[in-house]
């Protein structure tokens, strides 16, 4: 009889367990409310329930407990009869009831365990919170402690300038990558998220009273949400924010380091030049100071921002949690139908409106713009009006390249740093290892008793010099070494053999290397002008085991001349110091701006579709400073020289030590390159190929009067295409047009 | 079906008002932490997590947890069962 009361009793228990289940869960929903409010304002969510209607919901979901708990308690109270059964029970009965007993009290500790373990969830999830905000706020506080240091340090730094003689200041701070750091915060973070929260509970979809063939059973995995939120949501926006400081800081270390270059050169530019040296030193350290100053001054605080973005982050990690955690427990379905479905399709249908529409705008544009192009070209319509010309002129060099071409004054170190002169310190030798290592390889050979000689081939300008000095400094320092140049043109094999006896040297049998630079003044495109290469080509022939030969010459000459000559089959080496690539142009230009101790600001390209819009959108715009390099590049064509003039003309000395690059536009050469005759580009081919020429030279050239070359030559001179040849008689292609006019031969097929 | 002996019934009530009475302490303590929760002002613009979580989890937690309803009523119901 017992049995049969608790069975028939049994479901009102469990009613009773489910509600007092969902009345102890109901305790955490006032904190859960403002939890998620707090985090949706920190993580900058707008809108949102208001939690005090919530609120309002919670409490009248309580007094609907509470009514439901008294009516079971009631029904419960209710005395049920007491009779005893006429038939004695069986045993297979009196199991099975037993059974149905067992299985009823183990469904409502389950139930009782999901409850328990949700309130325990929802404690360890707040000491996981708590713990790693912690954690946050450290790695927060090590930037911050990293910055005093530099702080420290830039002062120090700043005390030794102003007073060269007191101890040098050691570096001591050494920077944190935002890598290292966040790699720190994310091992710390998993390490707690492991300890505090539970891997997997088991949690109920329905408070289901008693046991039935749907399991209302559903398991979460908090911690596996949870790491994946920190990983996916906190970790990117931590990282961005640290990456932030480690710019900030690495620019600060950055610039203590020019600093400390900036000194060292002053001290040898002061030794090495005396007074003049002196003056530019004095200038260049004024600036260094200058430069630390402001540094330190605007080295940023991250501290309250790290914070701020740190919580933020936080805050939208930890409602991610919440939400995933929910959609566990409740099953996708539902939890689409709570999270507000309908919502989510007017707003879809409202975005997918505007998309048509914008869409539909742009056909209707693009439409009308085709068809009156169309109807324009088939001649029903006529085209868009034309604006009279009423004066042409004649394009200058400086115009299509919007630019001053007359050197402004800059400061005295930068004059001294880009001077237009070849490098003779290895140190500002820049992208050419490979050369440097074929002249290793040459030396080698020349050294073994085999024929060993070089041919040097560049366009002008593009450090063959540079590279023959630091050769000799690295290479050849212990050997018999004589440069020969031409100061004006010789073509006649008389003048070449007095040369070669003269500058050379030759009459006296030795080991030596001898260097020969700018052979394309060596010649002359003319009946006979060939002598002179062919008496040097035979020369280099009959004594390469004794003499190394390296002979420099430019692109254009050598292109003619190993077509004239095979001038290639002559030498066991060629070496091409052509263009190098633009991070080498780039490393060769700031590190002598660096020397200077003055601050770079790059203006912003006038175009502002090369920093904004689409490209930003997408990520791909390119900050002031990129453009500048990128269309430096492609101007000076890998060029030092180009590039050293253009950078020069393109800076602006500033208030404080600063120095304003102004963006170099990409030049509209195409009315100045569209009205040149063809007589003028067979003119700027013949310059490039002789490297330079007189007007005399130029009319043995084409066969003309010297006078009529005169003329050709100034009137290009008038449009900036060439200018006089500084240190040498004749015209020379000038650096700036050097680009244009290679690009006006392309197109005729000329080069 | 026949009358119960009465004294085999005064023990079925005493061992059914004990069951009832666990049942009512239980849910009395835990409606008496409910209505604590609900009688407390509600914050309309809560602030950062550290200035409430005390108050409005940790602490009710804890009552919660020295309460014991939810195990009470099953350690009740186990009782019942065990007597039977």
């Amino acid at each position: 009889m017992l049995r049969t009361l608790e069975l028939k009793a049994g479901a009102r228990y469990g009613q009773l367990v489910a509600l007092v289940a969902q009345a102890a869960l109901e305790v955490l929903t006032p904190g859960q409310l403002l939890r998620r409010s707090a985090q949706r304002r920190a993580a900058g969510i707008n809108g949102g329930p208001d939690p005090r209607f919530a609120h309002a919901a919670w409490a009248a979901r309580i007094a609907g407990l509470r009514l439901a708990v008294n009516q079971v308690l009631q029904k419960l109270a209710a005395s049920p009869p007491l009779r005893l059964s006429r038939r004695p029970s069986q045993a297979a009965r009196s199991e099975r009831l037993e059974d149905r007993l067992r299985k009823r009290l183990a469904w409502w500790r389950r139930l009782a365990e999901a409850a328990s373990g949700a309130l325990a969830l929802e404690k360890s999830l707040w000491f996981a919170a708590a713990e790693i905000h912690r954690l946050t706020e450290a790695a927060v506080e090590r930037v911050a402690e990293e910055r005093r240091q530099l702080l420290e340090e830039m002062q120090a730094l700043i005390a030794w300038l102003e007073q060269p003689t007191s101890p040098p200041v050691v570096r001591h701070t050494g920077l944190l990558s935002a890598e290292e750091r966040i790699t720190t915060w994310r091992q710390e973070s998993e390490a707690a998220t492991r300890r505090l929260v539970p891997g997997q509970i088991e949690t109920v979809t329905r408070w289901q009273a008693m046991p039935g063939w749907r399991a209302p059973w559903r398991l979460l995995r908090p911690q596996r949400v949870l790491l994946q939120a920190l990983d996916e949501i906190a970790r990117p926006g931590l990282l961005a924010v640290f990456r932030e400081a480690e710019a900030a800081h690495r620019a600060a270390v950055h610039d203590m380091e020019r600093v400390r270059q900036v000194m060292a050169f002053s001290h040898e530019l002061t030794e090495r030049e005396g007074e003049s040296g002196r003056e530019a030193a004095r200038e260049a350290l004024a600036n260094a100071v200058l430069l630390l100053r402001h540094r330190r001054a605007s080295l940023p605080e991250l501290r309250d921002r790290l914070t701020e973005e740190g919580t933020r982050w936080l805050a939208v990690a930890w409602y991610k949690v919440q939400l995933e955690l929910e959609r566990d427990r409740l099953g996708l379905l539902r939890y689409v139908a709570r999270a507000g479905f309908r919502h989510a399709v007017l707003s879809g249908r409202q975005k997918l409106a505007a998309g048509v529409k914008a869409l539909a705008r742009l056909t209707i544009a693009g439409w009308r713009r085709l068809t009156g192009y169309l109807l324009a070209r088939i001649g029903w319509e006529g085209g868009p009006p034309r604006r009279p010309v009423h004066v042409q002129r004649r394009e200058v060099l400086g115009e299509a390249l919007g630019l001053d071409l007359e050197p402004r004054g800059l400061p005295l170190i930068y004059q001294r740093l880009f001077r237009p002169q070849p490098v003779e310190d290895p140190r500002f030798l820049v992208g050419r290892e490979a050369e440097m290592a074929a002249m290793a390889e040459l030396r080698r050979r020349w050294d073994a008793g085999r024929p060993a000689s070089a041919l040097l081939v560049g366009e002008r300008g593009s450090g063959k010099t540079s590279l023959l000095n630091c050769a000799l400094a690295r290479v050849f320092p212990d050997v018999e070494v004589v440069r020969a140049e031409f100061h004006k043109r010789i073509w006649t094999a008389d003048q070449m053999q007095s040369f070669l006896r003269e500058q050379a040297g030759l009459e006296r049998a030795r080991r030596a290397v001898i260097i020969i630079e700018e052979l394309e003044r060596a010649w002359l495109r003319a009946i006979g002008g060939y002598e002179a290469l062919r008496v040097l080509l035979g020369q280099i022939v009959l004594t390469s085991r004794e003499v190394l030969w390296i002979v420099a010459m430019n692109q254009a000459a050598f292109r003619l001349l190993n077509a004239a000559l095979g001038l290639e089959g002559y030498f066991s080496h060629r070496i091409n110091a052509g263009a190098v690539e633009q991070s080498h142009l780039q490393e060769a230009i700031l590190m002598r701006h660096n020397l200077t101790g003055l601050r770079l600001h790059y203006l912003p390209p006038r175009d502002a579709r090369a920093t904004s819009g689409l490209r930003r959108k997408l990520g791909l715009h390119l900050s002031p400073e990129q453009i500048f390099f990128q269309a430096l590049y492609r101007e000076s064509e890998g060029l030092f020289r180009s590039a050293f003039e253009l950078w020069l003309k393109h800076i602006e000395p500033g208030q404080e030590g600063v120095v304003y690059v102004r963006p170099l536009e990409a030049p509209r050469y195409e009315s100045l390159l569209a009205d040149l005759s063809l007589e003028e580009l067979l003119t700027l081919q013949a310059l490039l190929q002789h490297g330079s020429l007189t007007a005399e030279e130029h009319a043995l050239v084409f066969g003309i009067e010297p006078a009529t070359s005169l003329d050709r030559l100034e009137i290009l001179e008038d449009r900036e295409l060439i200018e006089p040849d500084p240190g040498r008689p004749g015209f020379r292609v000038r650096p700036e047009a050097a680009r244009a006019v290679r690009v006006a031969l392309h197109r005729r097929n000329l080069l | 079906m026949n009358a119960l002996p009465p004294e085999v019934a005064e023990q079925i009530h005493d061992a059914q008002a004990r069951l009832l009475g666990e049942f009512q302490a239980a849910w009395q303590d835990l409606d008496g932490l409910l209505a604590d929760l609900a009688a407390r002002p509600f914050p309309p613009v809560p602030g950062r997590l550290e200035e409430y979580a005390h108050d409005w989890l940790v602490a009710p937690l804890e009552t919660l947890r020295r309460a014991r309803p939810l195990e009470r009523v099953l350690e009740a119901i186990e009782a019942q069962n065990r007597w039977r």
